[in-house]
This record gives C-alpha cells, structure tokens and sequence, in this order.
C-alpha cells in the first residue's frame, strides 16, 4: 500500500492506541513512548505532547502531578469517563472492522 | 575562559550552562515549537510540558563542570522531536489551499500586441485587454503622448510574467464559489 495511506491511518488510530495504554493505569510520558517505542506506532514527545494537551481538553484524560525521585513533578495521566468509554466503543468499532474485513476477503 | 550562557528551564529549578551555540540551537528550537503551537489553547502547557523534559534529559547527560555542547543538545532535541501539531497543520494547509496567490502586476508575452504591458494589465485588473487598449490609446491621444512614455517605462520597469491562461487559473484557484 502506499506508504502515505498507511500514515494516515496510523494518525487516526494513535489516539485510541494512548487512550489504550493510559487505560492500564497511572503512565507518564515516558511510559507511553516505551510502551509504544517497538511498535509500528514510535511516537516522540514533539508530537505526544500536543495531543495528550487536546485530548485532555476533549475531556477523554486527565493528569495529577507527582513528585518524582529526580527532577521536577511529572504529569501522570489517567482517563476520564469519558475517555473509558470512547475506548470500549473504540475497541467494539475495531472488532466489527476486522470481522467486515475477513468478511468481505473471503 | 569561553563565554557561556545559563538557561533556566520550567519546573526545573536548577540553571544549566551551556555554550553560545547550544544556547542557541535551544532558543530556535523553543521559538519554532512556539510558534507552531501559535494558536493551539494549550500552548503555555506543551511549551512547559518539553521545557521539563529538555531539562529531565540535560540533568542525565551531566557534563560535570563542563558546559553543555550543541551535541548534546542537538541529541536531546533530536529524542524528542519537532512539535507537531498534526489538526493544526492540516488547517494550516487548508487555508494555504484556500488562500488565492498573490497578485503580480507583470507584462503577458502570450498574446501581446507590444512588450504585453496592456495584457499584464488585462490580467491584473480582470478587464477586458481590448478595453485596456482602447483606454491606453485614447489616453495616449488626449495627453499628446505622455501615456506612451507611461507604457515604454512599465514595459522596461515590469518582470515579464505567466500566460494569461495561467494568471487566470492563479486568480480563479480562490474558495470554491
């Protein structure tokens, strides 16, 4: 497929991929971008940051601040209702996708 | 010895040392992230947001007494990456499509009677190029020929420009009507 077709897609579905992985608990930055580093969707700050920004302004997270051990306090992120909820229709969305494409491939 | 700079970074509460051109790899990578954050609410966030992480990741490389080097910094800014907003961009683009190019006042070969000033003119004020010639030739008749020295000079002063054709299609690719 063309590379940038794939990107686009990839765009769209980081979102609901963060949603995802704040989902299992407290993450900050760091862990997000770990959590993402070997996956097709390696993420860096300069683009993390903007977008958990909006997403929290959408109201899907939010963060508390904590002291770390070294350095300043850091943002630590956790979804809101709303957030846990665009994930479960996300997830329901996801599956129907691939069954339609199993589906429609046979 | 060398002259350095001390930079303070939010949340941080340390100041770091770091020469002139580390300083300055740092400031335009701040002011550009600035910049393309321009009209995103959470602009003062995000900027705080990296300025923590740039100072998180300063404090690891620990020069020691030494100040810190444009290759540290380029590597630290390189992990992080440039700002993208992604939805602000794409209004960005959607404006710069929307955008209709700039005019330019030039002279048009493609049709030209003369050196194309009349036709430049044509293009430019979206009036017919026979009436622009009509109104430079009576022009020229009623000022016993002050306009032709206008229309010599025009054709030495403009850049020789696009084809009518073009300039038309540069003018009509405004908002879809």
């Amino acid at each position: 497929m063309h590379p940038s077709k794939l990107g686009q897609l990839r765009k769209g579905l980081l979102e609901f991929l963060i949603l995802d992985v704040v989902s299992t608990g407290d993450v900050y930055v760091a862990d997000i971008i770990d959590r993402l580093a070997s996956t097709d969707f390696a993420t860096r700050e300069g683009t993390l940051y903007p977008l958990l920004s909006t997403m929290r302004r959408e109201g899907l997270l939010d963060y508390d601040w904590r002291e770390s051990v070294a350095g300043p306090p850091r943002k630590y992120y956790r979804l809101t209702d709303l957030g846990r909820e665009h994930l479960a229709e996300f997830r329901a969305y996801w599956d129907s996708l691939t069954r339609l494409i199993d589906e429609l491939g046979r | 010895m060398d002259k350095t700079i001390l930079v303070t970074l939010a949340g941080h509460d340390d100041q770091y040392r770091l020469e002139p051109d580390a300083f300055d790899r740092l400031a335009r990578y701040l002011d550009g992230a600035a910049e393309r954050l321009q009209d995103d609410p959470d602009r003062a966030d995000v900027l705080g947001d990296l300025e923590r992480s740039i100072g998180d990741k300063l404090v690891r490389t620990d020069p020691g007494d030494r100040p810190i080097t444009i290759a540290a910094i380029d590597g630290i800014l390189d992990a992080i990456g440039a700002v993208d907003t992604g939805r602000a961009d794409e209004a960005a683009a959607g404006a710069a499509a929307t955008q209709p190019r700039r005019r330019r006042l030039v002279r048009v070969r493609d049709g030209q009677q003369m050196a194309g000033v009349c036709n430049g003119l044509a293009a430019y004020s979206e009036i017919r190029v026979d009436w622009v010639r009509t109104i430079f030739i009576l022009a020229t008749v009623a000022t016993a020929g002050v306009f032709l020295i206008v229309y010599v000079a025009m054709a030495f002063i403009l850049p020789v420009g696009e084809t009518p054709a073009e300039a038309q299609a540069g003018r009509s690719r405004g908002p879809i009507r």
